[in-house]
């Protein structure tokens, strides 16, 4: 439920002020800036600091995806910076948006909401082709999706993963796999009468604690 | 015994051709510089050809592999080897140069720019021409820097010496104008009506393109024939009205905190194409006239122009291509203290510019001169609609489209937070390096460190600088602001899959405002600068050697200099290639 109120205040806020407090010349608005820019692992903290905001104000920074992690407040100084704010990550890895909103009297003209995009844990790469780019139905062919999911030199292992067999955009038919220690994944699937057409395969490692979640679309089968 | 004197007798008339024709051709070069001397490009065709047809025969005997081979003998093979570049790179100058004058003189025959051409051919081929001879020069240079003088014998050493330093010069000049030339030679090239905005950028007020747009001219271009339909002042842009940026990409709009609906805050992104869609959206939408491109130039590409069109005295300040740069980056300033006079001033200079180069009163001498002269880190940027164009633009590299490809380049660019004038005197040096193997990113590839340094010094002084130059325009935190004072946007957009482990500023970690801009993460650095100081900016990543197919990344460090009024100092170093594993 909170993470339903806080993106729709982020959708309230945004969206009527893109971009409605910027003038002449660049950078006059408050901004979030951040010193732990990269490789952020799963739960540990992120240190932000809200800046250009009027001196008193008090400004709260939190994560749009979860409520697992409290806000953290602070009181603006009269530098107009919020001093350092840690604010830990979730112990989930994935992709999150950290947020803060700014009042009309404290952003100096309209109020705003700030937010970033930041990448906790680390992600994986995932290369698939089919067996073959074309079969015809009428032989009851068996086709393979196969490829290997690595997070830079290191296979991703023993991961259960997602292939979703697409037709137009549709999902017609999912398959999971396992990978193996080298983060090798195999799938076969037979083509039955009746399902000729263009298909892609979309691979999908899911989010955990170390690898956020990656997808992976392979070159185009087409079934005749 | 009698084929070894033979071998040895073949290899020395080999070698003796080719010296005999390197003098020749050094008689030859001296024909050459009096047709210079006389612009009569009809005689300098003429000379070229004979200059290069003598090169031709040493050029023949230095790509004979036996000769090649002596390259390699102890204390004559640097003398063989010196003349063996110098014969066949120096050939392939010659050849092209003749190109290049015998194409431009049937060009002046034709009346380009005043008259519609009859063979639409020639421009491009003078292009193409340009090209080559740019490519030629380079290589030519590259390779002459590369041999030793001292260990050279015959004389041998002070003419390298000699001939080192002038084809330096040489390649300098190549390198500044064939852009510009390529941009111009596109854009008479058309045989379509074409309407084009030409942004001409201040770069003493730094945005990613270069400058804010100071002026405009708009040029009406069909088959070789121009006109100028208008110019004016960014005075002129803002009492048009605001512009609507719904094509501008929606996560990039708050990224540096800019106005873009200010025709004075459109170019913040280094990628060209979205400043120039946007000015183009904005004529479209407030003047009802479509745009088929724009070009962006700033005060180097001004000077350089200033060179072929000669000196133009405006309001009792006479400009030429010796003092054009400082006066629009400084001392318009001082002299014309209105704000209002001081736009009419620029205008008036860049409608007689162009007039004068619609006209097609050219001093090509000039014109040459002032780019050898031009120490501006600034470069025409240009962009059309049609996708073809486009592409020309590309293939020239003058596009200034940011890259979404894999491989260790940066780029850097700074803009203005202080709504002053005081990139008039910035500096900025830009190292980058890449490091140490076997270090994978969190972003999924295999990779390594690498660090982008910069140093950016506000060179300004403490008194005695005009109020419009030093004025400070950004809302004040309580911070000391002493005249010249400086607010800087820094941004860093690091190779494609990139991250940063750490950011500092003066060897301290620092907060930066992150993002990414056409796929490639950027850290924006928010520094102010006191007059006379000097900061140091440093992202250390771990970039990526493999990409999305988790195949290698090739290729060495390189940086995208900022186009900025004081060109930047750029330095890359690499420990060598890493290996997949």
């Amino acid at each position: 439920m909170k993470k339903l109120l806080l993106a729709t205040a982020i959708a309230v806020l945004v969206l009527p002020f893109p971009s409605a407090a910027l003038a002449y010349p660049a950078g006059q608005d408050p901004t979030m800036a951040f010193a732990t820019v990269g490789r952020i692992v799963p739960g540990a903290d992120v240190a932000v600091q809200i800046s250009r905001v009027k001196k008193g104000c008090a400004v709260s920074v939190a994560w749009v995806e979860t409520d697992s992690v409290s806000p953290v407040l602070r009181t603006i100084k009269q530098t107009g910076k919020s001093g350092v704010i840690s604010i830990a990550t979730p112990t989930t890895a994935g992709t999150y948006t950290l947020y803060t909103s700014i009042s009309k009297t404290c952003a100096g003209s309209n109020s705003i909401t700030l937010s970033k995009m930041v990448i906790v844990g680390k992600q994986a790469s995932i290369v698939g082709k089919v067996s073959s780019p074309s079969a015809f139905v009428k032989n009851n062919p068996t086709l393979t999706v196969s490829g290997t999911i690595k997070s830079g030199s290191i296979g991703v292992a023993n991961k259960n993963i997602i292939i979703r067999l697409m037709r137009g955009g549709v999902v017609v038919k999912t398959l999971t796999d396992t990978t193996d220690s080298s983060g090798g994944y195999s799938v076969a699937f037979a083509a039955v009468a009746g399902s000729a057409g263009a298909y892609t395969a979309q691979v999908e490692l899911s989010s955990g604690g170390i690898y956020g979640q990656t997808l992976k679309t392979t070159a185009a089968l087409n079934l005749r | 015994m009698v084929a070894l004197v033979l071998f040895v007798l073949y290899i020395v008339i080999r070698v003796a051709l080719m010296v005999n024709s390197l003098q020749s051709t050094i008689s030859q070069v001296d024909t050459l510089q009096n047709a210079v001397a006389k612009k009569d490009l009809a005689a300098i065709s003429k000379e070229l050809g004979k200059a290069s047809d003598s090169l031709s025969i040493a050029d023949s005997s230095a790509k004979d592999p036996l000769v090649q081979l002596v390259t390699y003998l102890p204390i004559i093979g640097n003398d063989i080897r010196a003349a063996s570049i110098i014969s066949s790179d120096g050939h392939l100058v010659l050849q092209s140069a003749q190109d290049v004058s015998n194409t431009a003189n049937q060009l002046l025959k034709a009346g380009i720019g005043k008259k519609s051409l009859t063979d639409s051919t020639l421009i491009s081929t003078f292009r193409v021409g340009m090209g080559a001879m740019n490519d030629a020069v380079q290589k030519l240079n590259v390779d002459l820097q590369g041999i030793d003088s001292a260990s050279l014998h015959f004389g041998l050493d002070k003419k390298v010496a000699s001939a080192k330093s002038t084809v330096s010069v040489l390649a300098t000049t190549a390198a500044k104008i064939t852009p510009l030339i390529d941009v111009a030679s596109v854009v008479l090239e058309q045989p379509e009506k074409k309407r084009w905005f030409v942004a001409i950028q201040n770069l003493s007020e730094a945005r990613a393109t270069g400058g804010i747009t100071g002026a405009y001219a708009i040029l009406v271009a069909e088959n070789g024939k121009v006109k100028l339909q208008e110019y004016g002042s960014d005075k002129t842009l803002l009492k048009l009205g605001k512009i609507d940026y719904s094509s501008y990409p929606e996560d990039l709009r708050n990224l540096w905190g800019v106005d873009l609906t200010d025709w004075r805050d459109i170019n913040a992104s280094a990628h060209v194409p979205y400043a120039a869609q946007l000015l183009a959206d904005g004529w479209k939408q407030l003047r009802g006239e479509t745009v088929d491109g724009v070009l962006f130039i700033g005060q180097g590409a001004v000077g350089e122009l200033s060179g072929a069109v000669g000196p133009i005295t405006i309001r009792g300040v006479t400009v030429d291509p010796d003092n054009v740069v400082d006066f629009l980056s400084k001392d318009i300033y001082a002299k014309f203290t209105d704000v209002r006079t001081k736009d009419a001033v620029v205008g008036e200079l860049a409608n007689e510019m162009f007039t004068r180069l619609i006209a097609g009163k050219l001093n090509v001498g000039g014109f040459l001169k002032a780019a050898a002269n031009d120490k501006t880190g600034d470069r025409i940027m240009a962009w059309a609609q049609d996708s073809a164009i486009q592409h020309e633009f590309i293939v020239s590299k003058s596009s200034g489209e940011v890259s979404e490809q894999f491989g260790p380049n940066v780029l850097v660019t700074v803009n203005n937070a202080g709504g002053n004038k005081l990139e008039a005197y910035a500096q900025l040096k830009i190292d980058y390096r890449t490091a140490q193997c076997n270090v994978d990113t969190f972003t999924g590839y295999q990779g390594r460190k690498s660090s982008v340094a910069i140093e950016i010094s506000n060179n300004a002084p403490k008194s005695g600088l005009p109020a419009y130059v030093v004025t400070r325009l950004d809302r004040n935190f309580g911070e000391s602001r002493p005249k010249g004072s400086n607010r800087e946007l820094v941004t860093v957009y690091g190779p494609v899959g990139s991250e940063a482990e750490s950011v500092t500023v003066n060897g301290k970690a620092d907060f930066v405002s992150t993002g990414f801009d056409r796929n490639r993460p950027v850290w924006i650095f928010d520094i102010s600068l006191l007059p006379g100081e000097t900061k140091k900016l440093v992202v250390n990543l771990v970039e990526p050697i493999s990409d999305d197919n988790q195949e290698k990344v090739i290729g060495s460090p390189s940086v995208i200099a900022p186009v900025m009024l004081n060109a930047p100092v750029i330095s890359t170093s690499t420990i060598g290639e890493c290996s997949l594993k």
